[in-house]
């Protein structure tokens, strides 16, 4: 039997072959904190583009982020 | 959030700048602003002829893009390092940087570790003490070498990386951790040529952050290597620019405020101590530039690993090989 409880459904976050499973209904910003990672350090695909954190995600959506920072030697 | 300039959709979000741009703008933007830093900073005519270091990752590439956007006709120079593991990093970084030119017909000079110098930098890692544990740092020595001498022999004015805002701030980070004086001393978007042989060495993007750049690189499909050297885990840039990026995601526009300062000081002669040429000379074995009395820091390096060599081969040959000039 169903409990009734409501739960929000989730969008997707890729992460360099790492899937991410993030509720709907917050900004791409706040979801992407809310699994410990920078936004700072992060670009965001939404079908193919570029988007700004700021967007709120909806569920099913599946969000390819693109990590920013290389280094090594300067 | 919208464009500042136009009202669409934006595609990205300086908050540093406290600026929104559409891809179409933020396309628009960075040339231009890459233009004035080249203004401002003096860093090259457009009658120059121009060497860019290119790795094949999003930061090269896209200094690329830009300039040849620009007009300038600047040649890129791609060194095979040999590094490339389970990933074929090497393998992949060289596709991208061939696919590039080949795409827009720009000249792309190659040079080969291995071949050339007779070691991979995995190899020559093994074989030096400076890379025992730290191979970035016998591949920096071995790239500011190569990359001085073939810009030096192909007779071009000035040398281009592609180093970033984050590059910078984080090298500056820990120079600053440290007092490096001497290399807070010779941080700058330009270093000036030398008369003991440097070429002129400068960074266009160096007032860019690092999203940007990766924006810039995917907004124009640019192929670039995504993988990070296998070499660089745990690296301290890396170290650094995470540390900074909190300090960034908590007060936007630290990170370029920090750089900025350290520039503004550095006009104002805070670091004005040795000057660039002060105790420069010739490397006894190929001519290159060296503060170090004898040899250049490549030269000891590959002394070290010819002797090793000998010594692994008992002794039975002659370790002095030809100096690195003539390898």
């Amino acid at each position: 039997m169903e409990s009734g409880k409501y739960t929000k459904p989730d969008a997707v976050f890729e992460l360099r072959g790492k899937e991410y499973k993030v509720a709907a209904g917050q900004t791409v910003r706040a979801s992407l904190q809310a699994v410990d990672l920078n936004p700072e350090l992060y670009l965001f695909v939404l079908c193919g583009e570029l988007v700004t954190d700021d967007r709120i995600v909806e569920a099913g959506e599946s969000y390819r982020v693109v990590a920013v920072v290389s280094g090594g030697d300067n | 959030m919208r464009c500042r300039k136009c009202g669409e959709k934006a595609a990205i979000n300086m908050r540093q700048h406290k600026l929104a741009l559409c891809r179409e703008h933020f396309l628009q933007w960075v040339p231009d602003q890459t233009e004035r830093f080249i203004e401002k900073y003096k860093m090259f005519a457009r009658d120059e002829r121009v060497l860019l270091a290119v790795s094949g990752g999003k930061d090269s590439l896209a200094l690329w893009d830009i300039l040849l956007r620009l007009g300038f006709a600047a040649d890129g120079l791609y060194i095979e390092l040999g590094i490339d593991g389970d990933m074929q990093y090497g393998q992949r970084s060289r596709a991208c940087v061939r696919k590039f030119a080949d795409a827009h017909g720009a000249h792309l000079i190659t040079v080969d570790m291995r071949p050339k110098y007779g070691a991979t930098i995995p190899e020559l890692a093994q074989l030096t003490r400076r890379g025992k544990d730290k191979p970035c740092s016998v591949c920096g020595v071995s790239k500011r070498y190569i990359m001085n001498r073939a810009a030096r022999e192909g007779g071009y004015a000035v040398l281009l990386t592609g180093h970033n805002l984050d590059d910078e701030a984080a090298v500056l980070f820990q120079n600053t951790l440290h007092w490096q004086t001497g290399y807070l001393a010779r941080q700058a978007p330009v270093l000036p040529a030398s008369d003991a042989g440097f070429v002129r060495k400068v960074k266009p993007l160096c007032r860019f952050y690092e999203r940007e750049t990766a924006a810039y690189a995917l907004l124009r499909e640019i192929d670039y290597m995504y993988a990070e050297c296998p070499f660089s885990v745990g690296a301290n840039t890396i170290y650094y620019k995470e540390m900074l990026g909190r300090l960034e995601a908590e007060r936007p526009g630290a990170k370029l405020q920090f750089y900025l300062s350290f520039l503004q000081a550095r006009e104002d002669g805070f670091f004005a101590g040795a000057k660039e040429d002060e105790g420069l000379r010739s490397c006894e074995s190929c001519g290159q530039p060296t503060t170090a009395p004898g040899q250049c820091a490549f030269c000891r390096m590959w002394a070290a690993v010819r002797l090793r060599k000998w010594e692994s081969r008992g002794g039975a040959e002659n370790p002095v090989v030809a100096q690195a000039g003539g390898r």
